[in-house]
């Protein structure tokens, strides 16, 4: 792609991190969006930093072209990046990892404010990273692996069935276990504490979505096609009501992608919306570096941490 | 180890140097396949790497042009530009070891590729065809690419938009890229059965052929959404070259 330099990145406590930083090309190329900001793209599951079907490549240098520095990298133990040895858990050192990411990049004076891009684990991480480091501004998030349902959501995955007319001829046989489904669905959705009771998920999530509204870090939320328990497009907004979402967030639904946008229209879909999201930041953000706020403190909890490995897949029940 | 871009500076290819820790006995370049197997196999390619410095040997790793994080589109893959771009990384590899003579593995494609790059080289002293795609026509109708397709100027294969052009290359892609060519040694190293008993793999003087059966790496297996290491396959192979 014209006007746009890659550099090989090697940083983290002792080298062990690789990563590839597209930088706008020289002057002449176009202005650069704002002086300060990159964005930031993490692994999604274990597949190394080129992303599912090269996706990060070409939305880092789509981003690049059009005046924004991108670094994609691998966590530590994925990909080209080695893991950093210490005593840390597999958590602990993706945190370790994503915030030298976002150090390398300030201490060469490439930017200090950050927008962080990640598809599955990767939106998971993204998040993690913007509760615990105040220079992340905005998070681009697809297919987070937490999901909070809705009663709406529990209805809607009920209602699904009636609209296949195989699921009919099956009930009129009786060959549709439509109540052993109910029954495992509320169980599910008790399990979650989704429903009546809030969980301490719930809970928690709450308190850091509500820390990130205050601190105005934007989230661009992005769910693709199967969707997995996320059935509707407000239904984060309706999880969290006593959250003020819908000012620092922007959802937006891919109906015909798969999680890992294997098609070339989704593909331009996902750029156009990210490339989209990070100009209207880049404006909004401008002269306003000093008012970033002071990150929670966030809890490093295993149980509520993404496992590394782990890409997750829309869950195909979403569509029976 | 370090990774670095080479080549032209408008058209850099991304490679990554595996070192060993004392002086070096070899130098092998790895030729991976593409697609989305080439992002499955990613995981098994780095895995051999590091057990052949282990062994002593510098190894190189490299995207082709249009691929990884190399230069170019995907629209952009050519096989002849492939077989270059190998010619290329080659003489990164020489240059970064010191060494004349080197290995070639090549992964799918990328054993094709391999073998096609040793006749354009000089010094190949042994080459591993890895699970090599012997039938590109068949390949691609197992990915849903039919003939039709390539009468359009793009075509969707594997996760990868790509010229109609490449397509028809990728048709033409049989058993007879896999020639010996002037390497001293082959390995013909297969993991799944069923390539065993089906494709017409190259045999005669020189060329060793083996089944080993183990996960195809460049597979997505689903409970680690990647493609799994064939640790038996792999030693196989840096034992085969040590």
């Amino acid at each position: 792609m014209a006007h746009v330099k890659e550099t090989v990145l090697n940083f983290g406590p002792a080298g062990e991190l690789v990563g590839i930083l597209s930088r706008p090309g020289e002057a002449g190329d176009g202005p650069s969006k704002s002086a300060d900001l990159a964005v930031v793209i993490l692994n999604a599951g274990v597949l190394h930093r080129v992303g599912p079907n090269r996706m990060h490549v070409r939305l880092a240098r789509s981003l690049a072209a059009q005046g924004t520095p991108c670094l994609r990298f691998d966590l530590p133990g994925i990909g080209d990046s080695r893991a950093l040895g210490g005593k840390e858990g597999m958590l602990e050192e993706n945190v370790i990892g994503m915030r030298a990411a976002l150090d390398v990049l300030e201490r060469r004076g490439v930017a200090d404010r950050f927008l962080v891009f990640g598809l599955c684990s990767g939106a998971d991480h993204a998040f993690i990273l913007a509760c615990v480091d105040p220079r992340v501004i905005g998070i681009a998030i697809v297919d987070p692996t937490r999901t909070f349902p809705t009663r709406k959501a529990l209805l809607l995955k009920l209602l699904g069935p009636a609209r296949r007319p195989e699921v009919w001829l099956r009930l009129i046989t009786g060959r549709y276990r439509l109540f052993s489904k109910w029954r495992d669905s509320f169980r599910s959705g008790r399990a979650k504490g989704g429903l009546t009771s809030p969980s301490q998920e719930l809970r928690r999530a709450r308190e850091e979505l509500s820390k990130l509204v205050e601190r105005d870090v934007k989230i661009c939320y992005l769910i693709t096609g199967g969707r997995g328990e996320y059935r509707y497009r407000e239904q984060l907004f309706d999880a969290f009501p006593e959250v003020d979402l819908r000012r620092t967030t922007r959802i937006e639904i891919f109906p015909n992608a798969a999680h890992t946008f294997p098609r070339e229209a989704d593909r331009l879909a996902l750029e156009a919306v990210v490339g989209e999201w990070v100009d209207e930041t880049a404006r909004c953000q401008t002269g306003s570096s000093d008012e970033v706020g002071e990150a929670a403190e966030l809890e490093l909890d295993r149980e509520a941490a993404p496992a590394g490995g782990e890409v997750r897949r829309p869950d195909p029940s979403a569509s029976w | 180890m370090s990774a670095f871009y080479f080549g032209s500076p408008q058209r850099q290819l991304f490679g990554y140097l595996h070192t060993p820790q004392g002086s070096a006995t070899g130098g092998v370049l790895l030729c991976p396949p593409w697609g989305a197997e080439y992002q499955y196999a990613h995981r098994a390619l780095h895995f051999l790497a590091k057990r052949l410095s282990g062994r002593g040997f510098v190894v190189l790793r490299f995207d082709y042009s249009g691929t990884g994080d190399s230069w170019g589109d995907s629209t952009d893959a050519d096989l002849s530009q492939w077989v270059d771009d190998t010619t290329l990384a080659a003489g990164e590899l020489r240059a970064a070891s010191g060494l004349d003579r080197l290995d070639l593995v090549g992964l799918r494609v990328g054993a094709g590729i391999a073998a096609q790059a040793v006749a354009k080289l000089d010094g190949v002293r042994r080459l591993v065809v890895w699970d090599p795609i012997t039938d590109g026509d068949r390949w691609l109708n197992g990915h849903g690419v039919a003939d039709a397709d390539q009468d359009e100027a793009t075509v969707e294969v594997s996760g990868s938009l790509v010229s109609s052009d490449f397509v028809r290359q990728y048709r033409s892609i049989g058993g007879n890229m896999l020639d010996r060519g002037t390497v001293d040694k082959m390995l013909v190293l297969v993991t799944q059965r069923d390539a065993w008993n089906r494709d017409i793999l190259p045999e005669g003087g020189g060329v060793e052929r083996e089944l080993i059966e183990q996960p195809a790496s460049w597979v997505e297996e689903e409970s680690i959404w990647t493609g799994q290491i064939p640790v038996d396959a792999v030693g196989r192979i840096v034992e085969w070259l040590t």
